[in-house]
């Protein structure tokens, strides 16, 4: 019995290779950082890159090689192609990152997070603890992800070394705390209705007849208590606060990090947490037990999207404006989740996909503007686009992806998410759905207009002449790049949209 | 009223006048204090679980490193001859309503629950050992078999807990 | 007299049929089954005799410290009141406890007035799970070194509570100096422990103390059977000494890096308890008298009694930890059974008188070396403490910590 066990843990880790050599990676980090201890340049970051796509590279094959689902360390994880596929956006993301971080190496003060192997190390950390957190089937180990992450955000939030960094690390650090002390407080209870901590294939159903056996209300608490520590990590409406000042405080790469990849991985949790325990399909166990889940789940999908893009309405700096944006974006994928189809969850991994290099795309020339002009402030966005062309014509592409028109990726992000609403709508005729549609559809006019504020001020409104901004080639190429990534998704929307079906086959 | 019921609720009302001190304290090092109280409370509650392990650790960190930093840490942020460290209280009459709304609702949750007769607890009683043995055998085979992957990602969390907090009192 | 005394004498080495009158049926059928009146007798009696011989042994040990410091410093220290000082102990404790309790104007009276009973109740409750004798132990609970180590935890607590009820620089200044200076010290500390538990495969003190003896195979308890255990000298498996016994089969001799981890713990535990060179706590000439400072009369007597009762608590721990428990120095050779003639069966009562002399007697030495160290070193810095613990003696621990473990599986 214990040999069998042994064994057992031992062939896991070949299906875990991605995750060792990720902790690897963050071992060797830490030792090439203190050997280079006191030298001007070092060599973490390259290291970073090379480790990061050589994980890349093993994800890839465990791609090609994944028959069907399997389920490591005795069911603590589940691989599946879903979970692959998340991983994949995490090591993009990380990647992507770094070179942001590259970028323009005008040695200032504030950018000198950057030759302290910390930064580094916390990052590759920070993408092991996202792995985890896509791959997750039990609720201890979807603790310990999320405050893995958790925990190296807080970190990486106060990287700038100002009261501004420290305050935002704080608010950061408060909040979290306390939500995953209430996310644990649920997953107590959970164990004590189920006597399992266990979400995985085989055992997941034990998970729910034993929850079916509980009355609703305790049950409905326990979920909702665990949910509110993911809707966090979404930024989601009630759970958003720590947003804008930690997205306003961090250093700009580590926010376009923050922005994107957290808020993936807490899909994944969620996309396993509610579709695996059948807690979202209250026809599929034959009972109405749960039903109100998804109606809160609702409510608070709505109220994320106005909340998100009302605030963002008002915003005067740039990366605030871009927090409101991203708690309006998480608002529109949670929409995507609560359309209980096929349809639905896989127009959410799509929207995240496009989301990573739009949002990307964003941060970029926010730095960008910020390390020639020292301000992220819209009205000093005046004239811009005039005085330098590309920079302007960037802008108005992200922008307009960010909105969701076409011909940009973003537009059909959107597409996939309404018409997923709409089969729902059709198929249940839940008035509630409905409603989600229309504030959806109503929210994106919202969003035109401080999107595309920023562009309007940078082409029609003069500006103090100032010395121009010069791009650097480095800058530019990434720039190509990420935009050549918006269009071609909404051009070949179903090469992505393949892989994606092939991801929720199994 | 067996002896054991009698000891745990003795403990029990220990851990909730502790707890009770918190809230109603206004010096915050009273409250932390008081807080000894709870922790003690609840490590008597897990011995009366025959949990004996549990116990000890619980002291261990949250006598010994917790309560310690939380003390440490009003310590040294306040000035030191102050006697008094007030920690007012706002919004009374809302923060009471809301604290017994929440308390009402998770009381009447937990009541509806009725623990006592869930399945797999019912049935983790018929297969329950003695309460003599102890747990501690038990725990070290899990966290090396069932739970080796939690234990593993744990040191890693406590890791970059370490460098970040190195990180954060080094800088200048 | 002399014939009890050799009935004593001859019951352990014989064993000769019960000489407690609890260990009679008549009794058990009054009182209960045998075994549970046996417990309940032993733990009274360990709480007692380490109560009673707490405040017996810190009379001695403040003229022992005296004398000793008067040797190293080559003059006679206390002669006047009794033959040689020795009631002079007495005498000051007389005058202590007729001083007037004061409790400063300005002081949080009711934490000033209850952390010295804290401080005295969290290292005496650290007591309950050393074994005195082969028997006698006061909780042979399961988790023993680890409740050891944790409950002196709560030391720290009381310090704290004393340095700021007093509502004074030094005291605050001492009580934070005292908490940083135990808190680092845990560390090493525990990890040391941990090399003894791994290599002893238990953590309740009683079973390891029967590891370190001849009586090994006797112990069974708690889940553990030793019937069939060897032991072997550092471990090899071609050198047998389980009858040998003696000093051979002692920790420090189980594993032969274990001398160095016993030092590593004796620095350790003189941290712990404050003493110098590592007493920058209560340094007289910067601090006055660290937290009780403003501490006085019986309440001052409380604090000292804990202080040298801490001081007997970690060199029991370590007595029992590495140098054999209760179990004799001297060896089994050839025919003459030196082991077994000067430690009794477990269970008799000559058994359990020789079992607490070694015990007490181990003890008592290792506290006559801590006191040399106290008045032979200078005091130590506040960096020079900390580097000491967090560079030298931390991964000094770590290495040791991996190296038992590759020995525990070559073993």
């Amino acid at each position: 019995m214990l040999s069998d066990k042994l064994n057992q843990l031992l062939q896991s880790l070949s299906g875990f290779l991605p995750e060792v050599s990720l902790a690897a990676l963050f071992v060797v980090l830490i030792i090439v950082d203190l050997i280079f201890y006191n030298k001007e340049q070092k060599p973490t970051v390259y290291i970073a890159l090379a480790g990061l796509v050589f994980v890349g590279v093993l994800t890839y094959q465990q791609w090609n090689q994944l028959p069907s689902p399997i389920s490591l360390f005795l069911g603590m994880i589940v691989v599946d192609k879903t979970a692959i596929l998340f991983k994949g956006i995490f090591l993009v993301a990380a990647v992507l990152t770094l070179l942001l971080s590259l970028h323009n190496h005008k040695e200032s003060d504030e950018r000198s997070y950057l030759k302290s192997g910390e930064y580094v190390s916390l990052l590759v950390a920070i993408t092991l603890g996202l792995h985890l957190m896509a791959m997750a089937a039990n609720l201890l180990m979807i603790y310990l992800s999320v405050e893995l992450v958790s925990i190296s955000s807080y970190i990486l939030a106060t990287f700038k070394h100002n009261k501004k960094g420290s305050e935002g690390g704080l608010k950061y650090l408060l909040f979290g705390a306390m939500s995953s002390g209430i996310m644990l407080y649920g997953m107590s209870l959970l164990y004590g209705f189920t006597g399992t901590l266990s979400l995985s294939l085989q055992e997941g159903t034990t998970f729910i007849t034993e929850l079916l056996a509980v009355h609703s209300l305790p049950v409905l608490l326990a979920v909702f208590l665990t949910v509110g520590g993911l809707l966090f990590k979404i930024a989601a409406a009630p759970f958003h606060i720590w947003a804008p000042d930690v997205y306003e405080s961090a250093p700009t790469p580590v926010v376009a990090f923050f922005s994107v990849a957290p808020k993936a991985a807490g899909f994944a949790v969620l996309l396993r947490f509610l579709l695996s325990t059948w807690l979202l399909y209250p026809d599929q166990i034959g009972s109405e037990h749960f039903s109100p889940i998804r109606a809160i789940l609702i409510a608070i999908a709505i109220l994320t999207l106005i909340v998100g893009n009302f605030s963002a309405l008002w915003q005067k700096n740039a990366k605030r404006m871009l927090a409101y944006s991203s708690i309006a974006h998480a608002g529109f994928m949670l929409a995507g989740l609560l359309a209980v189809n096929e349809l639905g969850w896989q127009s959410v991994l799509f929207y995240l996909v496009v989301y990573l290099f739009m949002n990307f795309a964003a941060f970029l020339l926010i730095d960008a503007i910020y390390q020639q002009r020292q301000t992220e402030e819209i009205e000093d966005y005046k004239g811009l686009g005039i005085q330098n062309q590309f920079l302007g014509v960037a802008f108005l592409i992200v922008m307009i992806a960010l909105t969701g028109l076409p011909p940009t990726a973003g537009f059909t992000a959107k597409l996939f998410i309404f018409s997923a609403l709409w089969q729902d709508y059709q198929s249940t005729g839940d008035n509630l759905v409905l409603l989600l549609f229309v504030v959806g559809l109503f929210n994106v006019v919202v969003a035109l207009f401080y999107y595309l504020r920023i562009p309007y001020y940078m082409f029609f409104r003069s500006g103090k002449e100032l010395n121009t901004i010069n791009l650097g080639m480095y800058t530019v190429l990434l720039l190509v790049f990420l935009i050549v990534a918006v269009f071609l998704f909404f051009f070949k929307a179903d090469w992505l949209m393949n892989i994606i079906t092939a991801a929720s086959i199994n | 009223m067996s002896v054991t019921e009698i000891i745990f609720y003795a403990f029990a009302a220990l851990t909730i006048a502790g707890a009770l001190g918190i809230v109603l304290t206004k010096n915050i090092l009273y409250a932390a204090f008081s807080l000894l109280l709870t922790f003690l409370g609840v490590a008597a509650l897990y011995v009366v679980a025959g949990a004996d392990l549990l116990a000890v650790v619980q002291i261990m960190i949250y006598v010994g490193g917790v309560l310690v930093l939380m003390i440490f840490g009003v310590m040294l942020t306040s000035k030191t001859t102050d006697k008094y460290l007030p920690s007012p209280s706002h919004n009374r009459i809302a923060g009471a309503l809301a604290g017994l709304a929440l308390f009402g609702l998770f009381f009447t949750a937990i009541l509806k629950a009725s623990f006592s007769t869930l399945p797999w607890i019912t049935q983790a009683e018929q297969h329950s050992r003695t309460v003599s043995e102890s747990t501690i055998a038990g725990i070290g085979i899990n966290l090396m078999t069932d739970f080796v992957l939690p234990f593993e990602i744990a040191g890693i969390l406590l890791m970059v807990a370490l460098i970040g907090a190195a990180y954060i009192a080094g800088r200048k | 007299m002399r014939s009890w005394f050799v009935r004593i004498v001859y019951s352990g080495v014989v064993e000769a049929g019960p000489v407690r009158p609890w260990r009679t049926k008549a009794f058990a059928k009054v009182y209960g089954s045998y075994d549970k009146i046996q417990s309940f007798y032993n733990i009274m009696f360990a709480f007692l005799f380490f109560l009673a011989f707490i405040l017996g042994y810190v009379v001695f040990a403040v003229y022992a410290e005296r004398k000793v410091s008067a040797f190293i410093q080559d003059r006679l220290g206390p002669m006047e009141v009794g033959y040689y000082g020795l009631i002079q102990t007495i005498a000051d404790l007389i005058k202590l406890l007729q001083k007037e309790d004061i409790v400063p104007e300005n002081a949080d009276k009711r934490l000033f007035m209850a952390a010295p009973v804290l401080i005295f109740t969290a290292v005496f409750a650290g007591f309950a799970v050393l074994p005195l004798t082969p028997d006698v132990i006061g909780s042979g609970a399961n988790v023993g070194v680890f409740y050891l180590l944790t409950i002196i935890t709560l030391d720290i607590i009381g310090l704290l509570i004393a340095g700021w009820s007093s509502n004074n620089k030094y005291s605050l200044l001492g009580a934070m100096r005292s908490v940083a200076q135990i808190i680092s010290y845990e560390v090493p500390l525990g990890l040391i422990v941990l090399c003894v538990v791994m290599l002893c495969q238990t953590l309740d003190l009683q079973a390891i103390s029967y590891q370190q003896g001849i009586w090994i195979n006797q112990y069974a308890g708690n889940g553990l059977n030793y019937a069939q255990e060897v032991n072997y000298l550092f471990g090899i498996s071609n050198i047998d000494v389980t009858q040998v016994g003696g000093f051979l089969t002692w920790n420090v001799f189980r594993m032969p890096l274990f001398f160095i981890a016993y030092i590593i713990f004796f620095i350790a535990t003189l941290a712990e308890s404050n003493r110098a060179p590592f007493d920058i706590p209560e340094a007289e000439s910067e601090l006055i008298g660290g937290f009780h400072t403003e501490y006085s009369g019986f309440r001052f007597a409380i604090l000292f009694l804990a202080e040298y009762a801490m001081m007997l608590l970690v060199s029991l721990l370590g007595v029992v930890l590495f140098l054999g428990s209760w179990n004799t120095p001297l060896p089994n050779v050839g025919s003459i059974k030196l082991a077994e003639w000067t430690s009794g069966v477990p269970g008799t009562v000559y058994g359990n008188l020789m079992g607490a002399f070694w015990l007490l007697s181990k003890a008592m030495a290792i506290i006559f070396v801590q006191m040399w160290v106290r008045w032979t070193y200078p005091r130590l810095r506040v960096d020079q403490l900390m580097y000491l613990c967090w560079k030298v003696l931390t991964p000094a621990s770590l290495v040791l910590l991996v190296l038992t473990g590759i020995w525990r599986l070559w073993m």
